[in-house]
């Protein structure tokens, strides 16, 4: 409980702000170790048969109730997770079970083309390969070479083939007007829904970062609405939990761009509504469409996803 | 790779003539893909993918990487990534490896001493119903071709 000590006191005086007293739960799951969870991919297997293997070597799995080939590993860690012939095939690949959500809500099909323009190091890139049977075509983006190269193993491994990967600012997609059917902005941020798998963030937080991550947040949006086309939509995510980094691009989204805030239902998933005042400044009603999942409504990361339509 | 460049008929049918040949890999199993080949290296993808607008965009890469080109030996080399998903189509020049093989193999370590009826020069490898990449066989000697960043510390 020392590490407690830790946690900054304007950390949780801002969200005891949105959650009074539970703010004391939030914490003791920002120092709960993260459950560990892979992705089965289908592109190479079928996930009866993957979890069969799996099971048969005594792995412990629980679905995920929002991904249907997402599972809890409950009796194994990282570095087993990370060494076996599953893992070596690319028949899985480890993945936090909240950040299986963007995708779910982006819900791309085959014949569509998206944008990822935060793509590294493939999560998201290559589970939304699998959702469109590699057909299509998804350009995943990033702006670090070092970060690409890891893109690029990840959509290897995995056996994506409906991948151009770009290496870019992702600002200068705001070049390309009305290109994409979809897009994901899953966004850096502070990562403060993260704590849980790197406690000494906490000593990195701050209020001058967060507020930097928000100014390059609505530069990727004001791209990502210009590319993308008429009745196209927009997933904006981030793991981090601060309104500066979520509700305010959102309603920044709106009001600059006219896009429409969704309604959005994942199955099996416990989420909260965006909420609609912020030190003094108030959102669009429509934010409240966002989903705000803290890391004790399903034992997970902290994330946040919003659903947004050109029209 | 600034422009996607499809390869030419000619270069994809002596591609996959020498799949054919080598691994008895039917050319039909690649019915509906594309190839595109920048230098020594040609990648896989699909027909949305060279049919979308890139222009502007600084492109790395496209698909997935599917051979090297080389100039000697075997002049074609199947990648890791490429072996696993298409070797399953294979008839010949297949290794099978055994549990403790597998290991080896997964570790990045060559295979001495190995009694099978394969040509020499590239082969698959193979445990079980899984196809976990190529090798270099000399003889008896077989020499582990699996990327050092897709090798397993420890099983």
């Amino acid at each position: 409980m020392k590490q407690k000590l830790n946690v900054p006191r304007l950390f949780r005086e801002r969200y005891r702000r949105i959650l009074g007293d539970e703010v004391k739960v939030l914490v003791d799951y920002c120092f709960k170790p993260l459950r560990k969870s892979i992705r089965i991919n289908t592109l190479k297997i079928d996930v009866d048969e993957c979890v069969k293997m799996l099971e048969s070597k005594g792995w412990e799995l629980k679905q995920v109730p929002w991904c249907s080939n997402g599972f809890w590993v409950e009796n194994r860690n990282e570095e087993q997770l990370g060494n076996t012939l599953e893992h070596f095939m690319g028949y899985y690949y480890v993945q936090e079970a909240s950040s299986m959500i963007p995708p779910i809500v982006l819900q791309p099909e085959e014949k569509d083309f998206v944008l990822d323009i935060a793509a590294a190091p493939g999560s998201k890139t290559t589970q939304m390969a699998e959702m469109m049977k590699n057909k299509g075509c998804i350009v995943a983006n990033d702006i670090q070479i070092q970060r690409i190269k890891v893109l690029r193993f990840n959509l290897e491994k995995l056996g994506v083939i409906n991948t151009v990967v770009t290496r870019m600012d992702g600002r200068k997609f705001i070049k390309f007007k009305e290109r994409f059917d979809k897009v994901l902005v899953d966004a850096p941020c502070s990562s403060e829904g993260i704590m849980r798998k790197d406690w000494k963030a906490f000593s990195r937080w701050n209020i001058k970062f967060i507020k930097e991550m928000a100014k390059l947040q609505k530069k990727l949006v004001d791209a990502a609405a210009v590319t993308l086309k008429r009745g196209g939509v927009m997933v904006y995510s981030t793991c981090t939990m601060s309104p500066e980094e979520n509700e305010a691009v959102v309603d920044y989204a709106v009001k600059k761009h006219g896009l429409v805030v969704e309604k959005v239902k994942v199955k099996g998933l416990k989420a909260r509504h965006g909420i609609t005042e912020w030190e003094s400044q108030q959102f669009d009603e429509s934010v409240r469409n966002c989903l705000r999942i803290w890391p004790q409504d399903n034992d997970s990361e902290g994330f946040f996803v919003a659903k947004l339509r050109k029209e | 790779m600034s422009k996607l460049k499809i390869m030419s008929e000619e270069e994809k049918r002596e591609m996959l003539d020498y799949l054919e040949e080598r691994f008895g890999i039917d050319r039909g199993v690649f019915n509906g893909y594309i190839f595109i080949k920048s230098g020594r290296k040609v990648w896989i993808t699909n027909r949305d993918v060279v049919e979308k607008n890139f222009s502007g965009m600084n492109v790395e890469a496209a698909g997935m990487l599917f051979v090297r080109w080389e100039k000697i030996k075997d002049k074609i080399k199947i990648t890791t990534n490429a072996a696993q998903i298409f070797g399953k189509y294979a008839t010949k020049n297949v290794v099978e490896v055994d549990e403790i093989q597998l290991h080896q193999v997964l570790c990045g370590l060559n295979l001495y001493d190995v009694d099978v009826d394969c040509e020499d020069g590239y082969v698959l490898l193979k445990y079980g119903e899984h196809i976990l990449g190529v090798g270099l066989k000399h003889g008896n000697f077989i020499k582990n071709l699996i990327p050092k960043a897709r090798r397993v510390k420890k099983l």
